[in-house]
């Protein structure tokens, strides 16, 4: 067990390495000067050369690399050049507002999502099943921005009842929560279909399996067999996918944020993006990357610690 | 029970969507039908008439022309990505799931790797060397479907690698690259073919979304993606011009998973309780 969970521990750290190491490079192989391109073409050489000096790009790309994965290691992403503030200070400020909002969304989708899955497995091959089904059919193919703009035009701009974008901060948590709402809920709307769809396959395998004709056997009615004994076991790969869903959601929350203006790390990233403020742009991907990872490798502890099978 | 793909009603609403959709795309670019990328500001957000079906947007461009032609950018972002994820994720799967030794596993550990990578940050990371435009879309959403046709493929064929006749096979001495291409790789089509399907959802899904934020295709070539992100701050003076590309979007992407959820109960009766 504990062999198993420190081999896990040495892969994550080698994932991340790998993702430094690429993050990096891709960064670098960039075309053109970033000190010339924060200059502009018509800068004095000798302001250029400070410039260079001062990012760090008169040293040889090796000992930039070290400098750069042992800033990552002691919390130190370098310094933002549009707003000569250190990107991680930068991300602090725009975390509290990305991950409640993944957070929500996630909530939601699991609260949507699973018990229309449970639902739609107990009364399968009905009408009911048939509506589950077409519902998340529909909700899978709409594009959460799409969504998020329809519900602006309905609920904001029509009916006045929430806020059509913006975020003034935490400390009127009311205002905050009404301007999260929105966007959480287009957010949430496909992934609690894609949790409808995978807690259905995973609890009908589950019902169609031997254990399930023992517990009703036993006297079990249907429905003690279902929550008693198919729903745990089918909880082990919807967590994986909830897993999964949770660092999809940190990155899809780049896209909302745009609809809404929300201060994030998506508006961040991409205004960073496009006044080619390079550190920013790997400080905040390392960041998105790195939960991904480490997401990833708790949904597999959960899952050691829940299913004793996978301990042997 | 095989139930009979051409009785599947999902099979023809998806088949008949895409269909349309193609064939939409194809008229778009046919010699006969107006430019809809040229700009008359003159007719800016003219209301649906007998000349522009659907109206014009702020620019006085014909939002049915624009939506018509912005097909052929999701069809060919969406196509390029599936050829360029499935042309290498299935070789790779196919490789992997031959022998068990350190290459399959260094392949498969490289999957999870680059599974680690949002497509979004692929675009943002690829932005800077690419440049914005369809070449960046489709390498963004392409390297996300390496894995995902890698993952598909390894898991399917791991299993008929050991069956008795492709052992037969190596018996008599061929090798193993031919027994991959003659034996387990047909065994293996349908799975890749619904695989195909669903990606190509995904990747309209995906280009939507980059051309949206400005990382995929670029103007003037219409895009929905574009024209939802244009359309964003008329919504509330001209809704429809963010209803009609939404729905173009939707509607293509519903056929493709309906397609595929009907292609993948028909190779595998077995998920019609599944899936």
């Amino acid at each position: 067990m504990i062999i198993l969970i420190l081999r896990r521990l040495v892969g994550l750290l080698a994932t991340l390495a790998a993702a430094c190491i690429l993050v990096f490079f891709l960064l670098e192989i960039l075309p053109g000067d970033p000190a010339q391109s924060i200059l502009g073409t018509d800068a004095r050489p000798d302001t250029l050369l400070a410039l260079r000096h001062e990012m760090g790009l008169d040293q040889p790309m090796v000992m930039r690399f070290v400098h750069w994965i042992g800033g990552l290691l002691t919390g130190d992403l370098g310094m933002s050049h549009t707003y000569h503030v250190p990107v991680a200070t930068l991300i602090g400020e725009r975390l509290p507002v990305s991950l409640p909002l993944a957070l929500i969304s996630l909530a939601l989708a699991v609260a949507l999502g699973i018990p229309s899955g449970i639902l739609a497995a107990m009364k399968r091959d009905t009408w009911l099943d048939a509506a589950v089904r077409i519902k998340t059919q529909i909700l899978l193919a709409i594009p959460n921005f799409w969504l998020a703009m329809l519900l602006v035009f309905i609920f904001a701009i029509t009916l006045h009842w929430l806020p059509a974008g913006g975020f003034s901060g935490w400390k009127n948590i009311p205002n905050a929560i009404s301007a999260l709402i929105l966007p959480a809920v287009a957010l949430a709307a496909p992934q609690a279909a894609i949790l409808a769809r995978v807690t259905r396959s995973a609890l009908i395998e589950n019902l169609d399996d031997v254990y399930i004709l023992a517990a009703r056997a036993r006297g079990l009615s249907p429905s003690a067999a279902l929550y008693r004994h198919a729903l745990p076991n089918a909880m082990i790969s919807v967590l994986s996918i909830i897993g999964l869903q949770f660092s999809f959601l940190l990155a899809g929350t780049i896209i909302i944020e745009n609809v809404f203006y929300l201060p994030g790390l998506g508006r961040l990233i991409f205004q960073a993006v496009n006044q080619r403020d390079l550190a920013v742009v790997s400080g905040a991907s390392m960041l998105l990357i790195a939960s991904t990872i480490g997401v990833t490798f708790l949904v597999d502890l959960a899952a050691f610690l829940i299913d004793p099978r996978l301990r042997r | 029970m095989q139930q009979s793909l051409f009785r599947h009603r999902g099979f023809w609403i998806g088949a008949v969507i895409i269909v349309l959709m193609v064939i939409i795309a194809g008229l778009s670019v046919m010699p006969w039908m107006p430019d809809p990328t040229i700009i008359r500001v003159s007719e800016k957000l003219r209301s649906p008439s007998l000349e522009h079906w659907l109206g014009t947007d702020q620019l006085g461009r014909d939002l049915l022309g624009l939506t018509m032609r912005g097909a052929i950018a999701s069809l060919l972002v969406a196509g390029g990505a599936v050829m360029l994820g499935a042309g290498i994720g299935v070789p790779l799967g196919l490789i992997a799931s031959a022998h068990e030794n350190g290459l399959s596993q260094t392949i498969m550990r490289m999957n999870d790797f680059i599974f680690a990578f949002p497509a979004l940050v692929i675009a943002i990371l690829l932005h800077d060397t690419v440049g914005a435009g369809m070449q960046n879309a489709i390498l963004a959403i392409g390297i996300f479907n390496v894995p995902v046709f890698a993952r598909v493929v390894y898991n399917k064929t791991q299993s008929i690698w050991t069956l008795d006749f492709i052992q037969a096979a190596r018996l008599i001495g061929r090798r193993d690259i031919s027994i991959a291409l003659l034996h387990v790789l047909p065994l293996a089509l349908g799975t890749i073919i619904v695989q195909i399907t669903i990606q190509l959802g995904l990747g309209i899904l995906a280009e939507a979304g980059l051309s949206y934020v400005g990382l995929g295709v670029t103007p003037p070539t219409p895009s929905w993606g574009r024209m939802l992100n244009e359309a964003q701050t008329l919504i509330g003076l001209a809704p429809r011009l963010a209803l009609v590309p939404g729905l173009a979007i939707a509607m293509v992407i519903l056929g493709f998973t309906m397609l595929g959820d009907a292609l993948s109960e028909w190779i595998d009766p077995r998920k019609r309780n599944g899936g």
